[in-house]
């Protein structure tokens, strides 16, 4: 689909709706990620701590940053629905995922994620609460999980605070 | 004899109204502790977001739980009930006081509005009265069997609050909507 014509432009940018340049996005960069968890990763690591908005350098050279910031806005907030209602199994599985296409791992993971919980500020800044604990709660649960299989013995598989951090 | 089964139908409905209001008033208060850790709430301009349904069927989901028998470990079966308890507990509360947010609305929206259909606002009344007994019941049910058990009567639960939610929006786009027609004086 041709839009490039079908749009007029303000200040050098073409004024396209946000869903375009959502397609956009899932079209060029969210397609190349392995697994929902990492696209989830990557999207929120493009969100400003500081503002909450989103900044993509491609994205924002074809649109504009305004644009690109809501499309990516749009993208975490669906991709986080998604996996909030993911089944335990299938979260299991895509932490498993990304962890083959990281460097670290599967154990190493696991152990860093239940100590620091960096997952949390995956969580979208305009959601209904429920939505966000219930994200939270089931990355907990699955690592749990994760962490058991690793190694069975464990007698508390979800005790993060007794671990120590890789490389101590 | 008609009258004395009258005043004791009276009497019966005051009862769960009373029931209803009290029950109710332990809810918000016990929801007003619950201070969510995400703070971008867009309920908060006033606007409600209900949960998908997919995610209500996840919180009670028994197909997670079986995953979690499983494991045979004790440690992950009491992790996994007690996150999906906290859970259960945190919408039953949130939906509870959503819905008391989207009354209070509807009650206010029909004090302005000059067309009330008496028997869609008391059917509309009944089904407020009734989600708020079956909140109260889930929430005893969560606490003593657990969700895993009890997909169906949560689905139940969001289901009469969608209904309700609906209605109200309805009601309110209507309401505005006759308003707009109201001529205004020169």
């Amino acid at each position: 689909m041709n839009t490039r014509n079908s749009h007029e432009t303000y200040a050098g940018f073409e004024l396209v709706p946000v869903r375009d340049v959502y397609e956009d996005l899932l079209r060029r960069t969210l397609s190349k990620i392995s697994s929902d968890l990492a696209r989830l990763i990557f999207i929120a690591s493009t969100r400003d701590y500081n503002t909450g908005t989103y900044h993509h350098e491609g994205l924002a050279s074809r649109f504009s940053p305004e644009k690109a910031s809501e499309a990516l806005e749009l993208a975490h907030t669906e991709i986080f629905k998604q996996l909030a209602a993911y089944s335990l199994a299938a979260l299991v599985e895509e932490i498993e995922i990304y962890a083959c296409a990281s460097r670290e791992s599967a154990a190493t993971i696991v152990r860093t994620w239940q100590i620091l919980e960096p997952y949390r500020v995956a969580v979208p800044l305009q959601l209904n609460p429920t939505i966000g604990h219930v994200f939270v709660s089931n990355i907990r649960l699955a690592l749990a999980i994760l962490r058991h299989r690793q190694n069975p013995e464990v007698v508390d598989p979800s005790a993060a605070s007794r671990l120590q951090l890789p490389g101590q | 004899m008609i009258g004395l089964i009258s005043a004791l139908t009276i009497g019966l409905l005051l009862l769960v109204v009373l029931v209803v209001f009290a029950l109710g008033q332990g809810s918000t208060a016990r929801g007003n502790h619950s201070i969510s850790e995400f703070p971008g709430d867009p309920r908060h301009s006033g606007e409600l977001e209900v949960c998908p349904p997919e995610l209500v069927a996840r919180i009670f989901s028994r197909e997670d739980w079986a995953l979690i028998l499983q494991t045979h470990s004790p440690c992950l079966e009491r992790l996994f009930l007690q996150e999906r308890k906290r859970i259960a507990l945190l919408w039953v509360r949130q939906t509870s006081r959503d819905i008391r947010q989207v009354m209070r609305s509807h009650t206010e929206a029909a004090k302005r509005a000059a067309d009330i259909h008496f028997r869609t606002e008391l059917s509309l009344f009944l089904m407020y009265i009734e989600l708020l007994l079956m909140c109260e019941t889930l929430l005893l049910l969560i606490t003593t069997v657990g969700p895993p058990r009890l997909e169906r009567i949560a689905s139940y639960v969001h289901e009469l609050a969608r209904q309700i939610s609906y209605a109200h929006e309805a009601f309110a786009r209507s309401s505005a909507g006759a308003a707009t027609e109201i001529p205004t004086s020169p």
